[in-house]
């Protein structure tokens, strides 16, 4: 960073600031508030609880000029930018010169309430496009924020601003050990993905140490074998003029080939360690020494640290150049972890803070005056007003309401599929499938997506009506070479199925942005996510990544537990109903029956669309499903998990009522109620309902009074069951939840059988809602193959075992 | 269901107290064991759960119900092809004690959205009280609503025999030949038990009303 331009002299006509005299006071000012930011929360706030607030002063500082340059002078309103989590204060620095953050927020900063560790969707106020904070997930959004605007284009959609909008992401050089980044450079390819700019924090450093040298030949190769355009800035213009110049080869040749540790151990060291390591490498090299003499210590050390990185004309003008196309383009800018700090290069530098004293030295070299810390532009030699004025039209200041609300979509009844014995799969299959037959505003806002599962989630019969997207026409050249199938794959920009390769931190990437489309870009997308339960677990981080964002979508995971039986061991899943109990703004179902998934779909596409429906152009007549009283916060909305099953079960002849389908929709209802006082209830959840059912009947002769209890969601039964308990310490002595109202005609010393195909934490923990004894069946080991019989006998969760159970029942109470 | 029969349950209850069920003189159909039996030669008391639902769980009067019972709602729902409402109210009251503590009896046509109405007197025509001419809301009274204006009310007494206030025969059908009809019985206290639900439904079917579905 160069230093604060000398004031104009007294008396002389002042001229009007170029453009890069305000973006390196900006520069300045951004640099000055992030490190303040910091050091404010963790050396002037109090401290209430002893640990250590923390705040990356090192990261933030080494993109200070890559923010200025993009924010300041090259981002448009309709672009969407992903910035690296440890740049938050910087983020937060610039938002507040373009007054969207609060100094009372800057203030308490990682405090309660104030702004976030790292850029939040949800937990900030000021306007952050994509939450980052697990490295590398915002970055690859970005990839996917593309190919969702392509695909709103293709279909009409345009986005508001247009097809022009970039996406942006802004990573650390270690972010790239991510392997989701690697998995979604591959689906870009595939895609195509366009208006996509990746700026690479090539600072050297990572979190413990300084990375591997020469990485950027790498990074460079494999951005190119993608499909993008790679630009490096490495050398900052000062330099530049230096290589030009007699000597100033050599000068490159060194820096070329020093290893990082060494790069960045001189830069932590300064001017004098500089200049002795050149004499003593280059000092004889013709050129080299008047070189060196014609600075000081300070001035050769600014001149080594000169990376494009930290040069906003360098940069300014590679992103410029870089806008008049829409190629995907990586910018490995070389920067210094730490730049402008005391602290600058030293590996240890991640975490660490400045002390007291060198925040007073950066005052002083700022100008700052005590007071005066918060001020927009105090210490800066340009006018106020100027400044001001900048700011104020700058490209990307003229879009205030970058957070759109559009309409919900009225979402019709689902009439669920008939048939004697049906998996929760086929009727998945076969509900979608009867959605895309329809002509109307709500199958043609639905999007699908699945990682290479498609057909085997039951996703065919959807993508046969409504077909494959790709920016391209590719005809299904099975059925033109006339060979039978029973998937039609012809794929064109009308389709509305984005097939992805069998990655799931891609499914659960793009769903976060398919699920923010109605936000991000003002269209209202409906996105159905489907895929094997189990792996479920592998995308973990990136569904809590896409639902911490309050992305909204339905995600189908199918098959589950071990019902799935011959297909293998390495494909159940154990523990994804707790997974799905604990995640945030994430509703859980396990229907066993297909009325009461036809039920939690059309509840679930219109609960997509709750909490953020704006009404512009009129609000539509309300999905049935909306007409339901549902738990506290329901009216928030969120998104949608449904656990099913390929294991077909007898189906009840019933038509649901609507008190019937509420209650489906609130977790549980009795399937046969038990007699009032009764002492024993069996409690069950999805595909084992065959073998409940069937226990039931086996014991009805003797206890006709024990009642059947079907949970459809024990997700939202427990939620409503704390929902209730909180709402009593409250003072709302009345607050009943519908599982405690289920539980109430059982006498308090009933026991209860829990009976479900996972672990069986997923149910038994009903039994403390009523103070009722469980005994808990279900699965608590992995991985062994074998037939349904086989499997639920080795697993206790067939109908002997339930049988025996209910019989120690009896002999025990 | 799965077709594998396993062995019984007595027998199994039998075998964890140390009873061979073979020496026990069933009490079931053809000798059977029960688990009465192995409960009453273990000496043991049987459980609430081998209690028959009945009619008085229906109306939420049965002991253990409690107090949170007494405020559930519970509905049992039929679907009827067009149904005479006298034939509805002959079936109710065969199945629940007198006076029979339904709450409501409502009719919906082809699944169209239910809309109450008040609850009428018992006594006089249809919407009024005899002394007062409002609606007595205490008179556990039948009442039916359709869509598109359709509603009516039906006094208790009709199945009875008696008329109406305009000296009609109560007797009403709603909904066209082969339309659906769903019939909902809301009971404000009790369980509804799948016992009394057949019992419902069983009587509706010998009074030709051909119901097709239950639900609880």
């Amino acid at each position: 960073m160069t230093e604060n331009p000398r004031p104009a002299e007294a008396g002389a006509p002042e001229p009007a600031p170029d453009r890069f005299a305000i973006l390196r006071a900006l520069e300045r000012k951004v640099l000055w508030l992030a490190s303040w930011t910091i050091h404010h929360a963790n050396h002037v706030r109090p401290n209430q609880d002893g640990l250590k607030v923390g705040g990356h002063q090192a990261s933030s500082a080494s993109v200070v000029a890559l923010m200025t340059a993009l924010y300041f002078a090259v981002l448009k309103p309709e672009d969407r930018v992903a910035v690296k989590p440890h740049a938050s204060p910087a983020f937060h620095a610039i938002q507040y010169l373009f007054g969207r953050q609060s100094r009372e927020n800057l203030e308490r900063f990682r405090a309660f309430g104030g702004a976030q560790a790292y850029p939040s969707r949800t937990k900030d106020e000021d306007d952050v496009d994509f939450s980052t904070g697990s490295v590398g997930l915002g970055v690859a959004a970005t990839l996917f924020g593309s190919i969702v605007r392509d695909y709103l284009a293709a279909h009409g959609r345009a986005p508001v601003g247009g097809r022009d909008g970039r996406m942006v992401a802004l990573a650390g050089d270690a972010e790239l050990d991510e392997g989701n980044v690697f998995e979604a450079l591959l689906e870009g390819w595939k895609h195509e993905v366009r208006n996509l700019w990746w700026i690479i924090d090539y600072n050297r450093q990572s979190l413990d140490s300084v990375v591997t040298d020469r990485l950027f030949g790498r990074i460079d190769r494999l951005f190119r074998n993608m499909g993008w355009r790679v630009e490096t800035l490495k050398y900052g213009k000062e330099l530049q003029r230096v290589f030009r110049r007699p000597g100033g080869g050599a000068i490159r040749r060194w820096i070329d080939d020093c290893p990082n540790s060494l790069y960045s151990a001189m830069v932590f060291k300064g001017g004098a360690a500089w200049r002795g390591r050149l004499v003593q490498d280059l000092g004889k090299v013709a050129g080299v020494p008047a070189i060196l003499d014609e600075y000081d210590d300070e001035g050769l050390a600014r001149l080594m640290t000169n990376l494009a990185g930290h040069d906003l004309e360098a940069v300014v003008e590679a992103f410029e150049a870089a806008a008049g196309s829409d190629e995907p383009t990586c910018f490995i800018a070389y920067t210094i972890k730490g730049y402008g700090l005391p602290f600058a290069g030293h590996k240890d530098n991640h975490a660490g803070l400045m002390s007291v004293e060198q925040m007073d030295e950066l005052r002083r070299r700022h100008r700052i005056e005590r007071g005066a810390e918060w001020d927009r532009f105090a210490g800066l030699d340009l006018p106020p007003e100027a400044l001001r004025a900048y700011i104020a039209g700058a490209p990307f200041a003229a879009g205030r309401n970058r957070r759109y609300e559009v309409p919900a979509v009225r979402v019709p009844e689902l009439r669920p599929p008939k048939g004697d014995r049906l998996s929760t799969q086929e009727c998945f299959g076969r509900l979608l499938a009867s959605i895309g037959r329809a002509r109307n505003e709500f199958a043609d806002r639905i999007v699908t997506t699945s990682p290479d599962v498609t057909v085997s989630t039951n996703l065919g019969g959807w993508v046969n009506r409504r077909g494959v997207f790709s920016p391209r026409e590719h005809a299904d050249t099975f059925r033109e070479e006339a060979v039978a199938s029973f998937q039609a794959w012809a794929a064109s920009p009308r389709g509305q199925h984005i097939e992805l390769g069998i990655a799931e931190n891609n499914l659960f990437l793009l769903l976060a942005v398919l699920g923010l489309a109605d936000s991000l870009f003002g269209q209202r997308l409906l996105p159905v996510g489907t895929l094997y339960d189990p792996f479920i677990q592998r995308g973990l981080d990136a569904l809590n990544y896409a639902c911490y964002q309050d992305a909204r979508f339905l995600l189908v995971a199918t098959p589950s537990g071990i019902s799935l039986a011959p297909e293998g061991g390495a494909h159940q899943s154990i523990s994804t109903p707790l997974i799905g109990m604990g995640q945030d703004r994430l509703a859980t179902f396990e229907p066993a029956f297909s009325d009461e998934l036809a039920v939690i779909m059309g509840w679930g596409f219109d609960y997509m669309q709750r909490g953020r429906s704006g009404a512009e152009g009129g609000a539509p007549p309300p999905s049935p499903a909306a007409r339901e009283p549902g738990l506290p916060g329901d009216e928030e909305g969120g998104s949608v998990y449904l656990r099913l099953s390929t294991r077909a079960v007898e189906q009840p002849a019933r038509d649901l009522t609507d008190d019937a389908a509420r209650r489906i929709l609130l977790g549980g209802y009795w399937l046969a109620p038990p007699v009032p006082g009764a002492d024993l209830a069996l409690v069950y959840t999805g595909a084992v309902a065959d073998e409940v059912r069937a226990a039931h009947e086996a014991v009805r002769t003797d206890l006709p009074g024990a009642g059947v209890l079907a949970v459809t969601s024990a997700d939202r039964l427990a939620a409503g069951w704390r929902a209730a308990a909180q709402a009593r310490r409250e003072g709302d002595h009345g607050a009943r939840s519908h599982l405690e109202s289920l539980l109430a005609p059982l006498a308090p010393r009933a026991r209860l059988v829990t009976v479900t195909d996972a672990h069986p934490g997923a149910l038994d923990w009903i039994g403390s809602v009523a103070g009722h004894r469980c005994y808990p069946l279900g699965v608590e080991h992995f991985g062994q193959s074998g037939s349904v019989p086989d499997l639920y006998a080795h697993h206790r969760i067939d109908l002997d075992a339930i049988l025996d159970t209910i019989a120690a029942v009896v002999v025990e109470a | 269901m799965p077709a594998v029969r396993t062995e019984s349950f007595a027998g199994r209850v039998a075998k964890r107290l140390g009873i061979d069920p073979a020496c026990l003189a069933g009490a079931g159909p053809d000798g059977a064991v029960t688990l009465a039996d192995v409960l009453n030669e273990a000496g043991r008391e049987m459980p609430v759960a081998a209690r028959r639902p009945s009619s008085t769980d229906l109306a939420g009067g049965a002991e253990g119900a409690g107090e949170e019972t007494a405020r559930e709602r519970r509905r049992l729902e039929v679907v009827c092809d067009a149904a005479p409402l006298r034939g509805v109210c002959d079936a109710l009251a065969a199945v629940t004690p007198e006076p029979p503590d339904v709450f409501a009896l409502v009719v919906r046509l082809g699944g169209a959205a239910l809309r109450d109405v008040p609850v009428f007197p018992r006594s006089a025509h249809p919407g009024e009280d005899p002394e007062s001419g409002e609606p007595d809301a205490a008179c556990p009274t039948v009442r039916a609503a359709g869509p598109g204006g359709r509603t009516a009310a039906i006094r208790r007494e009709a199945h009875e025999g008696e008329t109406n206030g305009a000296g009609e025969q109560a007797v009403l059908t709603f909904g066209e030949e082969g339309e659906t009809v769903h019939l909902g019985l809301e009971f404000d206290t009790g369980a509804v038990s799948e016992a009394v639900g057949e019992a419902f439904l069983h009587r509706l079917r010998t009074l030709c009303l051909d119901p097709r579905r239950a639900l609880l």
